[in-house]
C-alpha cells in the first residue's frame, strides 16, 4: 500500500487481486444480497484508491481494508433498514434454506452449509463480522479489534456471544 | 454449551489460540476434570470446522471491469449547480400542465347539469310539469274534436 501511495499503480493492482476474494466473501456474509456485496466491495477499493495520499501505515493493510468494509456494510444495512426497502428480518429469512419435506432426508454437505449460513445471517452484525473475520479470515483478536474499531476485550465478548447464539440457532435448525 | 462458570471466558480464547502458554496449560488441565467445558470446547471446535468449510462467495467475472468503471466515474468532476438544476424548468412545466388539466376537467361551466342540480331547481321542474300537462290537455281536446267530426 505504501508503494501505491508513492505512485506505483501496479502495487494497487496486486492488492486488488489479492484481497478481492476475501473482501467479497466477507461482504457477502454481511449483507443479504450477493450483487450488493460486490458493489460494496468495489466501493471499498474506490475509497482506498482515492484516499491513497492520506494512508498511514498504522496497522496491517488487511485490518485497514476490513475496517472500511465493515463500516460500509453497517451503513448499507442501516440505510436499507431505514428505507424499509428490505427489512433485515426479511433479508435474513430470505437466506434461510427451504424448509420442506426434504429436511427429512439425510443431511448432505450442501444442506449443512445452508443451515450454518442461515444461522450466521441471523447473528447481530458486529458479532457476525467478528466471527467471519476470525473463522474465515483467520484474523487474531488484535487485528479484529482494529478492524471493528473496538477493544480486544470487546472482541472476546463478541465472539463468545456469537458462538453461543450460533450453536443455539444451528441446533434449532436441525431437522427433528 | 457455555462451560463452567469459572472458565467461561477462556473457552473462546482457547479455541482461537489466544491464551498465553501458561493460561492454555492451566485450561488444558481443567478440561481433564470438567465435563461441561469439554462439551463446550467440542461444540465450538465442530462449529468452527463447519464455518471454515463453508463455500466461499467468489466475485463475478465482471467484478474487476465494473470496479475500474466505478473508479473512473468517481473521478468525473461534479457538475456545477446550474447544470444540476436543469430539471427545474421541466418540473415547472409539468406542474403547470397538470394544473391546467385539473381546471379543464373540473371547472368547465358548459357541461350538462347533473340530476342533483336539476332537483335543486324545483321551481323550474314544476313549471316543466305544468307545460307538459297543458300540452296533454290540448291533445285530448284535438282527439275529441276529430272523433266528433268522424261520427
Amino acid at each position: 500500500m505504501l508503494a501505491f501511495a508513492a505512485g506505483d499503480r501496479g502495487a494497487f493492482e496486486t492488492l486488488f487481486r489479492r484481497y478481492t476474494p476475501p473482501l467479497v466473501n466477507f461482504l457477502a456474509r454481511m449483507v443479504p444480497d450477493r450483487a450488493r456485496a460486490e458493489e460494496l466491495a468495489q466501493e471499498v477499493f474506490v475509497r482506498i484508491y482515492n484516499a491513497r495520499d492520506r494512508y498511514e501505515a498504522k496497522a496491517k493493510f488487511s485490518t485497514y481494508l476490513f475496517g472500511i468494509a465493515h463500516n460500509i456494510a453497517l451503513n448499507d444495512l442501516a440505510l436499507a433498514y431505514r428505507q424499509r426497502e428490505r427489512p433485515l428480518d426479511q433479508a435474513i429469512e430470505a437466506t434461510r434454506p427451504d424448509s420442506g419435506p426434504s429436511l427429512d432426508d439425510q443431511l448432505d454437505a450442501k444442506r449443512k452449509a445452508e443451515r450454518i449460513q442461515a444461522a450466521l445471517a441471523a447473528l447481530p452484525e458486529r458479532q457476525r463480522a467478528a466471527l467471519v473475520l476470525r473463522s474465515e479470515q483467520d484474523m487474531g483478536y488484535e487485528d479484529i479489534a482494529q478492524s471493528l474499531g473496538t477493544s480486544v476485550a470487546s472482541v472476546k465478548s463478541l465472539l463468545h456471544r456469537a458462538r453461543e447464539k450460533l450453536l443455539v440457532l444451528v441446533d434449532q435448525e436441525k431437522p427433528s | 454449551m457455555t462451560g463452567c462458570s469459572a472458565h467461561r471466558d477462556d473457552l473462546d480464547a482457547y479455541i482461537d489460540r489466544e491464551l498465553t502458554a501458561d493460561a492454555s496449560q492451566r485450561f488444558q488441565t481443567h478440561l481433564g476434570e470438567c465435563a461441561l467445558c469439554r462439551e463446550a470446547i467440542d461444540a465450538r471446535a465442530l462449529l468452527d470446522a463447519e464455518l471454515r468449510s463453508l463455500p466461499r462467495v467468489e466475485a463475478s467475472p465482471q467484478f474487476e471491469a465494473q470496479f475500474w468503471a466505478r473508479l473512473a466515474r468517481s473521478h468525473e468532476p461534479a457538475l456545477p449547480w446550474w447544470r444540476r438544476m436543469r430539471w427545474v424548468p421541466l418540473a415547472l412545466g409539468a406542474s403547470a400542465a397538470g394544473a391546467l388539466a385539473i381546471m379543464l376537467f373540473t371547472g368547465n361551466p358548459s357541461r350538462p347539469p347533473g340530476d342533483l342540480e336539476i332537483l335543486a331547481n324545483a321551481e323550474d321542474f314544476e313549471l316543466l310539469l305544468d307545460d307538459d300537462h297543458e300540452l296533454v290537455m290540448a291533445l285530448d281536446v284535438l282527439e275529441a274534436w276529430d272523433g266528433a267530426e268522424e261520427s
